[in-house]
């Protein structure tokens, strides 16, 4: 056991092949029994090397429990880490099972196939509304599944298993590289373009993928470096908050790796159109006026222009100029540029209009002039724009960015005054915070606390602080290490 | 332990020396024949061996060579076998096996490598394909990964800053007193005031932000916890909504997607330069749907020009000649090879898909068209661009006239081969040029075309080549003649035996003919068959005696009454020869008649 701060942190190993391997088949075979019934072809023959995988790794071990323990998975004592095909199934089976009251399961050495596939329907079609986990365990024992344990959900104050400090400063330090490099490359790219030169699409698919390996091991640190909006060239942040935000949806989505980078990719060139827009219009500080909106309406359109003029056709372009094009339409076409026929919008776009607007009002760079609070932008996009998102994805995108977005300013009750570092997805109102003053001052050493945490129970996020109003650099906080 | 690690040494050596050959050969046969299968099998099961035993095994890969342990473990021979060379321009620098590089994953990986090398499409970026297929057992280092490690600090973390009042932007009093205002529960700047809320109300018209709150009121409550409450937690339903949206998403079409957004934008221009530059675009991505086989979406593209141009009439003259240029060029040659190109490439296209893309074009396309014959190498779609040229050159067969005059002989085939499907008086005026052509396919050709058609015109055009010095034209042009005359009358027949040459043909032929004749000849094939049956009263030749007995047999299968009473008569000759031959005739007849009933 080793201290940090103010909790004991246990340092927990890593899975390996055989413990990734089972988890993502035990995952991916309850996905498939929600689409198919047990005696389709597709269900056996993956249930039947689930079984082997899982034989394998019983007689090792004895008992195979898995414990989901605040969104992460471990297999035994072993935490396991996604790639993003392993992250789909695992996505999905947590959150179904969190709302059944299930934190895990112990598989015993004696499970045999027949009862193995009788516990995976039997959670893969209970009724979430009607059943939890004393009704799972209940049908467990009608069924006479022997062979399975259920675990609730667990407390926060067992032993949760963290991740080494070094290891999460690795983390942090491969999210600032990985996100500068981004707005790096998206200036790069962009200054070529404009240029009419070629667009070098695989430097931007490399940066896409690191985003995408990034936020597939924690999305939470790039989330955070998303509020650093305070740069000159706006344009290319922007580009880079409005990919990891998307990307962030789309892992959540469960889009698959080619359709990742696809997304990511539309999302780095959904304002590609601007540079063909005069710079003084891009980068004027006042209010547009009317005549102003009617050039900066022609993006779009000039976006699918470049898309198409300096990228080979394929997916990626495809995807890219649909997005460039549809990113302002609004889910009611009541937006722009105007259409000759109205299609349904692509999936991507609905996605990157959710994240552009966000980013958009939060940044107060480009349309309203001035920052608004991340919960007031929530408010009128739930409230007064509701009709210009598909609600699903919208409720999704607040699900992840959260009632307090990594990198909110906020007062707590305790009268200290913190930034929001991760979103609590079991307690959206405690998040983990890094403490960097109170009415005395700024601290000297930053405190880094989970206010879900019972010993934080004295400590309640009493408002959103607006950083601007109050002359705070937020980017200093963020970028510090201890 | 040394002795271990040469070995190691030596073993990557041959292996990544085998590399390049074997994806060679495996690509030269098709993916389900054993022979490369097993050989891939062997590779890779000694590939796996041997990561199983030296893992990790690091790999450093350079512009022309692999180093394994600070030693150099492969170099590039030569240009068509130079692996290192195909790696580092491909912007690897290194690669690492762990030991869960297991055998699927190594036949992954030799796939996509194979994928790479042979230019399939979609495998242009080897390192998109190694993260998409994210191999467990490999990791793969990059060019960019190494310029990243020198990236410029500026942006990283500022480790032990000692000035933790960094933050506060000034740091100056008025700056201190702002921070500790953060702090005073009645600060007015902490709630929103409503001039603030309300500044932009254009921007927020533009940005569809509904006019819901009138200026005057107070500013609302930030009820974020109502927000939580109601939207935060995703229900079963909406875990049903993730997987509607992942299948309707797989259905994207990027052809069909881009046909669209260039319809769309198609209406949007300005001005000229603006719709020139929309239409050159257009034009461009019209050659990379050819390219790409999506003949459907590239018509498509061109309809879209012509209904445009047809919309900008006479209020847009430029615009709409800007658009007639853009579809000629579509149905010119360079367009045209491109579009041969990828019919020989992927021969799958349907037929149809190409009849229609073709029926785009105008009159003007034709002689290009036809010229595409020339470098098309699948006889299912020279049939189609046939077929399709026999149908719309109908009326300018002078166009393909031209053709038959060529020095290759190919391209005389061709333009014969439309001819004889068009088969008007026009194109058979045309082909009666080619009957002498030296070059026995092309008169081959004709022949066989000439044999599907089933009109009079076209049979009695084959009668020509009956006469061919070739004995394959000659007999399918024969055989083609005497079916049409089965069912159609024995006209044709009669113009065949009335000619000179008809004794210059074979035995059999003649034969052939004589017999069909007197089936379809009636009363007046007896006539011709009695005559040869009568030959010689002394002495006969034996031209002649073939033909007695040959119009004998005709005789047995006339079914006339005429032709039963000249074999009547026949077997009451004082020749005992012609006696015989007509008793058996008759016999044939009798015996015929008797199966019948």
């Amino acid at each position: 056991m080793i201290k940090s701060g103010q909790a004991d942190v246990k340092i927990v190993l890593l899975a390996g092949s055989d413990e990734h391997q089972f988890i993502t088949a035990f995952f991916n075979l309850f996905r498939t029994a929600r689409l198919y019934d047990p005696n389709n072809n597709v269900y056996l023959n993956q249930s039947s090397r689930f079984y082997d995988i899982f034989r394998r790794l019983a007689d090792r071990t004895g008992e195979v429990p898995v414990k989901i323990i605040e969104g992460r998975v471990l297999v035994g004592d072993r935490l396991v880490r996604f790639d993003n095909d392993g992250l789909i199934g695992a996505t999905y089976v947590i959150d179904s099972w969190r709302l059944l009251g299930i934190g895990g399961v112990i598989l015993g050495k004696n499970l045999d196939n027949r009862q193995l596939d009788k516990f995976i329907y039997l959670v893969a079609k209970a009724n979430i509304r009607e059943s939890n986990n004393e009704i799972v365990a209940q049908r467990l024992v009608e069924l006479g599944i022997s062979g399975v344990t259920l675990l609730g959900l667990e407390k926060r104050e067992d032993a949760q298993p963290f991740l080494p400090e070094d290891k999460k400063r690795q983390l942090r330090q491969a999210a600032r590289m990985t996100f500068f490099r981004s707005i790096s490359t998206v200036e790069d790219i962009l200054a070529k373009a404009r240029e009419s030169r070629e667009i070098d699409v695989a430097k931007a698919r490399r940066v896409v993928h690191t985003l995408i390996d990034q936020l597939a091991e924690d999305e939470s640190y790039l989330l955070q470096l998303t509020a650093l909006r305070d740069f000159d060239e706006y344009t290319y942040v922007h580009s880079t908050n409005i990919c990891v935000y998307s990307l962030t949806m789309g892992i959540r989505l469960g889009l698959d790796r080619q359709r990742l980078a696809q997304l990511g990719f539309s999302a780095l060139f959904h304002d590609l159109g601007k540079i063909r827009l005069p710079g003084d219009l891009i980068r004027k500080p006042e209010v547009f006026d009317e005549h102003d909106w009617i050039q900066m309406q022609r993006h779009p359109e000039l976006g699918v222009k470049t898309i198409f003029r300096n990228m080979e056709l394929n997916e990626f372009a495809a995807r890219a100029a649909i997005v460039a094009y549809q990113h302002h339409i609004n889910e009611d076409f009541t937006g722009y540029p105007s259409l000759r026929h109205k299609r349904p919008l692509n999936l991507f776009s609905k996605i990157i209009a959710i994240a552009d607007t966000f980013d958009a009002m939060a940044s107060g760079r480009v349309y309203m002039k001035r920052p608004i609070p991340h919960d007031e932008i929530l408010r009128k996009m739930m409230y007064q724009m509701s009709v210009k998102f598909d609600a699903f994805l919208l409720k999704l995108f607040v699900n992840i960015v959260g009632m307090y977005p990594p990198g909110s300013l906020v007062l707590l009750t305790s009268n200290e005054l913190a930034l929001v570092s991760q979103t609590n997805y079991r307690n959206p109102q405690k998040p983990k915070v890094r403490i960097i003053g109170d009415e005395s001052g700024p601290f000297q050493k930053f405190i880094d606390i989970d206010l879900a945490d019972p010993a934080n129970a004295h400590r309640r996020i009493d408002k959103i602080v607006d950083p601007h109003k109050y002359n705070i650099d937020t980017r200093a906080i963020i970028l510090i290490d201890d | 332990m040394a002795e271990k690690s040469d070995k190691t040494k030596h073993e990557i050596t041959q292996i990544l020396g085998e590399f390049i050959r074997v994806i060679k050969i495996t690509a030269m046969y098709p993916e389900d024949n054993p022979l490369p299968r097993k050989l891939r099998d062997s590779f890779t099961d000694r590939f796996v061996d041997l990561v199983q035993e030296a893992a990790p095994l690091l790999l450093e890969i350079r512009p022309n060579e692999i180093i394994y342990q600070q030693e150099v473990v492969y170099a590039d021979k030569s240009p068509e076998d130079a692996l290192a060379a195909l790696l580092y321009k491909a912007g690897l620098n290194g690669i690492t096996l762990r030991q869960d590089f297991n055998l699927e994953d190594c036949q992954k990986f030799f796939s996509l490598l194979k994928s790479y090398i042979n230019k399939e499409p979609g495998a242009g970026d080897l390192i998109a394909l190694l993260w998409e297929a994210d191999l467990p057992g490999l990791t793969y280092h990059t060019v960019d990964d190494a310029l990243l490690d020198e990236y410029d600090a500026e942006f990283l973390s500022r480790s032990g800053d000692p000035v933790r009042e960094s933050f506060i932007k000034g740091a100056d009093d008025s700056s201190k007193l702002e921070y500790a205002a953060i702090f005073d529960a009645d600060d007015a700047a902490a709630l929103p005031s409503q001039s603030d809320l309300f500044e932009d109300t254009l921007a927020e018209s533009k940005m569809g932000i509904a006019p819901g709150t009138p200026r005057k009121q107070k500013a609302p409550v930030i009820d974020t916890a109502r927000i939580v409450s109601e939207i935060f937690n995703l229900e079963k339903s909406d875990m049903a909504r993730v997987d509607e949206i992942i299948q309707e998403d797989a259905l994207f079409d990027p052809y069909q997607t881009a046909a669209e957004l260039l319809e769309e934008i198609l209406w949007q221009p300005r001005d000229f330069t603006d719709f020139n530059e929309i239409v050159t675009i257009i034009e461009k991505l019209q050659t990379e749907f050819i390219k790409a086989g999506k003949l459907r979406a590239a018509g498509r593209l061109i309809n879209l020009m012509v209904e445009y141009g047809a919309q900008a009439g006479t209020d847009r003259p430029q615009w709409a000649r800007r658009l007639q240029e853009a579809v000629a060029v579509a149905g010119g040659r360079e367009k045209l090879s491109v579009l041969a190109d990828t019919l020989n490439r992927e021969k799958a296209i349907s037929p149809l898909d190409l009849s229609e893309y073709l029926a785009l074009f105008g009159w003007e396309s034709l002689m290009v068209i036809t010229d595409l014959l020339d470098d098309l190498e699948s006889q299912v779609h020279r049939e189609a661009v046939c077929d399709f040229l026999a149908v719309h050159g109908r009326d300018h067969v002078d166009f393909i006239t031209r053709a038959i005059y060529d020095k290759r002989w190919y391209v005389v085939r061709n333009a014969a081969s439309i001819l004889a499907r068009i088969g008007s008086p026009k194109a058979l005026a045309a082909l009666e040029k080619l009957l002498t052509h030296p070059e026995p396919r092309i008169r081959l050709e004709i022949v066989r075309r000439l044999a599907r058609k089933g009109d009079l015109e076209s049979r009695r055009f084959l009668t020509n080549l009956v006469w061919d010095g070739d004995d394959l034209i000659c007999r399918t042009a024969l055989e083609a003649v005497i079916e049409f005359c089965l069912s159609e009358g024995s006209e044709l027949l009669t113009g065949i035996i009335n000619d000179d040459r008809f004794a210059g043909l074979k035995e059999a032929y003649q034969e052939s003919i004589i017999m069909a004749y007197s089936r379809t000849g009636g009363d007046q094939a007896v006539e011709y068959l009695a005559r040869l049956a009568a030959a010689g009263r002394f002495w006969t030749t034996q031209e002649q005696e073939f033909l007695q007995r040959v119009s004998f047999r005709a005789l047995a299968v006339n079914k006339t009454e005429a032709a039963e009473k000249e074999l009547a008569g026949l077997a009451r000759s004082w020749k005992r020869k012609v006696r015989n031959m007509a008793q058996a005739a008759l016999r044939h007849r009798e015996n015929h008649r008797q199966e019948a009933v």
